[in-house]
């Protein structure tokens, strides 16, 4: 049985289904990367913390995913428990927000790691809401529709913090050095 | 441009954070297991109370005869171990772990 040619909701019927763990192997597999990127943007490169979140937020998948009813995507389901557990975690845990005025110094990155690594350094000039529905949006590529189910955000607000973002993002590479 | 920055680069493949999930669900089914295990215990240790006040106050007087008689209590004994046998299976086995 290949199950990398499943589909999620056949992967998701198998997991509940069977006793073994391949099929939920192959959940884990194929949205680690996603969601470990989305927890490391919104926690603007606490790759510890993300990688912590992201794993809870799989074990949390494991447990409730009888739950899951296939109403929407399985990776807006995943994005939404991710996203519930970094806003308990920041709960305990206030994000650093850094000054949207301060200058930063963006060079060109010559690697994946590096342009990462620069993507969360400007998540650092955003608040929570606006990291989270930014990533959404221009990371994960999801709909605004979607964004309004993982966040639980009304759409003006989605869009107005999308567009608030980008204005900030912008102002800041125009201000910064851009070194090549 | 800002869509090139905020793009996911990496490729965060992992086996070790697979093998962290898995890690974590197995701790939490021990850890289910361990307070399944006490309430299990408890709950006998309140039934055999509850039977030896039974046994002290009537079953035992009624039953006094069969008590000594060494056949029927080797039937007993067989037929507890194996009602305790099948609800400590059906306890456990909830499929999740093979």
């Amino acid at each position: 049985m290949n199950l990398s040619q499943k589909s999620d909701q056949e992967l998701v019927a198998l997991a509940i289904s069977s006793s073994d763990h391949k099929a939920f192997t192959e959940i884990v597999e194929r949205y680690q990367v996603m969601i470990r990127q989305f927890l490391r943007r919104l926690t603007a490169g606490d790759t510890h913390m993300a990688d912590d979140l992201a794993q809870e937020a799989f074990f949390l998948a494991f447990q409730k995913l009888y739950t899951y009813q296939g109403k929407g995507t399985l990776k807006s389901w995943l994005h939404t428990i991710a996203y519930r557990l970094f806003l308990k975690q920041i709960q305990k845990k206030p994000l650093l927000e850094l000054d949207e005025n301060q200058s930063i110094l963006i060079s060109e990155p010559q690697s994946a790691l590096e342009a990462d690594l620069l993507a969360e350094k400007l998540m650092q000039r955003l608040s929570a809401d606006e990291r989270v529905v930014m990533t959404l949006f221009m990371s994960a590529e999801m709909s605004h529709s979607d964004i309004v189910k993982v966040t639980n955000l009304p759409l003006g607000t989605v869009k107005s913090h999308i567009q608030r973002a980008k204005v900030k993002l912008h102002q800041l590479i125009e201000k910064s050095q851009l070194v090549a | 441009m800002l869509e090139q920055l905020l793009k996911y680069h990496q490729n965060l493949l992992s086996d070790d954070f697979v093998k962290g999930v898995f890690k974590r669900i197995e701790k939490a089914y021990q850890t289910r297991i361990m307070i399944l295990g006490a309430c299990s215990i408890l709950g006998m240790a309140i039934v055999l109370v509850a039977l030896n006040s039974f046994m002290q106050i009537s079953w035992y007087q009624t039953f006094e005869k069969y008590l000594f008689d060494t056949q029927f209590l080797v039937y007993v004994a067989v037929a507890l171990l194996l009602l305790f046998t099948v609800c400590t299976r059906w306890l456990f086995d909830d499929g999740e772990f093979s």
